[in-house]
């Protein structure tokens, strides 16, 4: 899976693309679980061009919240699409994250300097 | 590592007298087939989304009680009907006994033949190593009782927890009614826990209402537990 990511001041935009599934899921964990070993631990998911997601990419969203409590980091969300918030909606997972709208909006709550928004 | 299978038996065991709690009836069945389907998706055999489940991957994993359903479920539809597939693993008997197996052989359980009127034989299974059982129990009031957020596996034991009425069993009297809200909040953060809870409750109704033979079909294969 294609995951983009971008230091914005201590805030890491991480962006995948396309599906979180089975497949792809796994790749998106890892993605946040080495930056997360790395140091980073602000963390913007940038879900703007993930098209769908089942049972196995929302999981590596809970692993993530979990790891953040557990160890005084932050996970946040902007820019889901509709099928997507749907299932974070339906799974409680709104209230699990701040999420934002847009990728502008959240870097400029979270203190992000620089960048792109959606 | 305990399967959520070998968990779930654990968890609706009397420690002492090794006889099941006295469960509504069929709901322990019913959920080690759902047990068996959170095994294989948490083990990414298996996947699920808002229209239905669907399996993913094949690859046997030398397991004796998963690859057997997993063997089944290769060439299956695109979909699974999880109604369906819950009610093909009920109706079978070696779900129950290979776990039981295992768990006696990992040295958690202790087998018992147990003569009634120097008849009929029973069996039973009373705990002689309960470490596995209270941290299944723990990792369980840690998310019920706090605000901890739950891995997916403690999410889905919740969820087949609840699907055959354990928390008596596992909650104070006192706790029990507190925390309704919380397994409400906990069981809907897994979709194929959340599929799978919603299953297994019509499934009891559906039970209740016509009995065990009135609903679904036969279990074409699984029923002796023989692999495919």
């Amino acid at each position: 899976m294609k995951i983009d990511e971008e230091n914005d001041g201590n805030l890491l935009v991480v962006k995948p693309v396309g599906k979180l599934d089975s497949v792809h899921g796994p790749d998106l964990e890892k993605a946040i679980l080495g930056a997360w070993e790395r140091g980073d631990r602000t963390l913007l998911l940038d879900m703007s061009e993930v098209t769908y997601i089942s049972s196995r990419g929302l999981r590596v969203f809970l692993l993530g919240a979990k790891k953040a409590k557990a160890e005084g980091g932050k996970i946040s969300i902007c820019a889901l699409q509709e099928f997507v918030r749907e299932v974070f909606d339906l799974s409680g997972f709104l209230t699990l994250f701040d999420v934002f709208e847009s990728v502008a909006e959240a870097r400029k709550s979270l203190g992000g300097g620089t960048a792109s928004g959606c | 590592m305990l399967t959520l299978v070998e968990e779930t038996l654990l968890l609706a065991l009397d420690d002492q007298s090794g006889n099941f709690h006295p469960l509504p009836e069929y709901s322990l069945p019913l959920a080690l087939g759902g047990a068996v389907l959170m095994d294989l998706a948490l083990q990414d055999k298996l996947d699920s989304d808002l229209q239905g489940m669907m399996v993913v991957d094949t690859t046997p994993l030398g397991d004796d009680i998963l690859d057997p359903v997993l063997a089944h479920l290769r060439g299956t539809e695109a979909r699974l009907q999880p109604r369906t597939w819950l009610m093909r693993l009920a109706r079978t008997e070696f779900i129950k006994e290979r776990a039981l197996v295992r768990l006696v052989g990992r040295g958690i359980l202790r087998r018992e033949q147990k003569r009634v009127l120097w008849v009929f034989g029973s069996r039973r299974y009373p705990v002689i190593d309960d470490r596995e059982e209270r941290e299944a129990k723990l990792r369980i009031l840690e998310v019920l009782l706090g605000d901890e957020i739950p891995d997916p596996r403690t999410v889905v034991l919740i969820c087949l927890a609840d699907a055959c009425s354990l928390f008596p069993w596992i909650l104070s009297p006192q706790d029990l009614p507190a925390v309704s809200d919380r397994i409400h909040h906990v069981t809907r953060m897994d979709l194929i826990g959340r599929k799978m809870l919603k299953e297994l409750r019509d499934l009891h109704e559906s039970v209740n209402h016509v009995g065990w033979w009135g609903i679904g079909d036969a279990t074409d294969g699984l029923a002796s537990g023989s692999n495919p």
